[in-house]
């Protein structure tokens, strides 16, 4: 019932990439996606995402960012949130539609951030506009990551360890 | 408040949905029932603004919803795949969906402690969601579906993937909030009992339309349709051919009957579609009766809690009834049908 497509778009709209999952919750400003990683293993130096990987896609209708919670397997071993700077994510039927503007952002179980792709936002033909939406998403994001708000409350449980799975 | 107006689909170039139209009250909960692949998910997919129609329109309060996004109708859905954070407490995985509400902190939390006392899960706020049963995680579920008050509730098979002890005690639940709570509610099931057992009134969807609504009382009076009391296997259905109008008799396979019908006066000739019901009915000692009676020899027999259920060989039917008490196998029985057992059907 709840089967929804994400289409990926580049800057200037282009289709990079699309995937299925079930729309968990939706909202006016937000919709969560849960959708497993179906490519092969991919080894990043911060982050090694698995086939089955399970993700907690966070969109926003108002939002320059989309928020990837992911889960080893079927696990609730959180490995971190990878953070896409994107523009506003837009709904129709059942497609959810984000257009990524290159910087990521990602975040450690522990709270560790690690800025990516910062060149190849800084060559995009953006305009100002667009690149002072994004610039301050970012900062919207790290400013949720350091006072532990949503998505990011699993770091306030620093204190208690997290569960590992 | 919710209105469907002949709404068609086709899949794969078939038709789904041939006209859907119905209404849902303030404060109601309606059940979509029907078997799998009658379209009931489709249309929820519809109504939720996933899918669109091809003819007809879905209205909230006199709006057409068609440009109106998913994300923007402000409908709570819950789903058999309700993927709740495992990283979060109770408490936080309910608030999630007050989080963009931008309300204060403590209003937050009052809301989400509020919703989680409607689902009977006050002292769980703390617990982590891993530690939970099946039954207390889908509770979570409803309460993070609940707590931004959403206009209409649609849950898609909310129970189905629980055993049936819990899904039979989470159904009572579930009627229980729903009526507190008081928010439109749509459900979803190809199940009879849940569907009973949760609604206000039923919706029975069958070769892409409703074939029969209204509470579940009424449609156990009347089910008009032969598919809805087969589907609802509310008896046997028998052939038979009307040999007086009124008052109405009828010769069957069983015998001479004397069926209750609603809808029309039947010309002698005329054939018809009846329902037997399984009772009520009185066990005949004397055989003096001219209609309404079934002769035969009992088959089998097991104990249904309140009654039993004996299988009849009619000599043309094998037909089944509930009896007051045990009757042995092999038993010859003549069973008096009372007037509200045997049914005119369109």
């Amino acid at each position: 019932m709840s089967e929804v497509t994400v289409v990926k778009r580049d800057w200037q709209g282009r289709e990079v990439l699309r995937w299925t999952g079930q729309a968990v919750h939706i909202d006016a400003d937000e919709i969560l996606v849960e959708a497993r990683f179906a490519r092969p293993t991919l080894g990043l130096p911060y982050l090694t995402l698995a086939q089955g990987d399970r993700m907690l896609e966070h969109y926003y209708t108002r939002r320059w960012y989309n928020v990837f919670e992911i889960y080893a397997g079927e696990s609730s071993l959180l490995k971190g949130w990878y953070c896409n700077i994107a523009r506003p994510a837009h709904m129709h039927g059942s497609l959810i539609e984000s257009e990524d503007l290159a910087l990521d952002l990602f975040v450690s179980p522990e709270g560790k951030t690690l800025l990516l792709d910062e060149e190849e936002f800084a060559g995009l033909a953006l305009s100002p506009d667009d690149r002072a939406q994004a610039t301050a998403g970012l900062a919207d994001l790290q400013t949720l990551v350091r006072e532990h708000r949503p998505p990011f409350e699993a770091l306030a449980q620093q204190g208690r360890p997290l569960d590992r799975g | 408040m919710l209105e469907v107006r002949e709404v068609w689909k086709s899949y794969e170039g078939a038709s789904l949905l041939r006209g859907i139209s119905f209404r849902l009250a303030h404060g109601e909960t309606a059940c979509l029932l029907g078997p799998s692949g009658s379209g009931k998910s489709t249309l929820l997919r519809i109504i939720a603004g996933l899918e669109p129609a091809e003819a007809g329109t879905v209205m909230w309060e006199g709006m057409d919803l068609a440009p109106v996004a998913p994300h923007a109708r402000r409908f709570g859905l819950m789903f058999q795949e309700y993927a709740l954070f495992p990283h979060r407490n109770v408490l936080e995985n309910v608030a999630f969906g007050l989080r963009m509400q931008n309300l204060p902190r403590v209003e937050t939390e009052f809301r989400a402690h509020e919703a989680l006392a409607r689902v009977g899960l006050a002292d769980f706020s703390q617990r982590k969601v891993t530690d939970l049963s099946g039954g207390e995680q889908q509770r979570v579920a409803l309460a993070r579906a609940l707590a931004p008050r959403p206009r209409l509730l649609m849950l898609d098979e909310p129970l189905g993937s629980l055993d049936r002890g819990l899904r039979d005690r989470m159904l009572a639940d579930l009627r229980r909030i729903l009526a507190l709570d008081g928010t439109p509610a749509l459900y979803v099931t190809h199940d009879q009992e849940e569907a009973l057992a949760i609604a206000d009134r039923l919706l029975l969807i069958h070769d892409g339309r409703i074939q029969r609504s209204g509470t579940p009382a009424e449609v156990y009076a009347d089910p008009g349709e032969a598919w809805v009391a087969q589907f609802l296997d509310m008896g046997t259905l028998v052939q038979a051919r009307v040999i007086r109008s009124s008052p109405l008799r009828v010769q069957s396979e069983l015998g001479v009957l004397a069926p209750r019908c609603t809808h029309a006066h039947h010309a002698v000739g005329v054939s018809l579609t009846l329902l037997v019901r399984r009772a009520p009915l009185t066990i005949e000692r004397t055989a003096h009766r001219r209609y309404n009676v079934v002769r035969g020899i009992v088959q089998e027999v097991s104990f249904r809690g309140d009654s039993y259920r004996a299988t009849l060989d009619s000599s043309t039917h094998r037909i089944a009834f509930d009896l007051p008490h045990p009757v042995a196998p092999g038993t010859a029985l003549s069973i008096h049908l009372a007037p509200e057992a045997v049914l005119c059907l369109k």
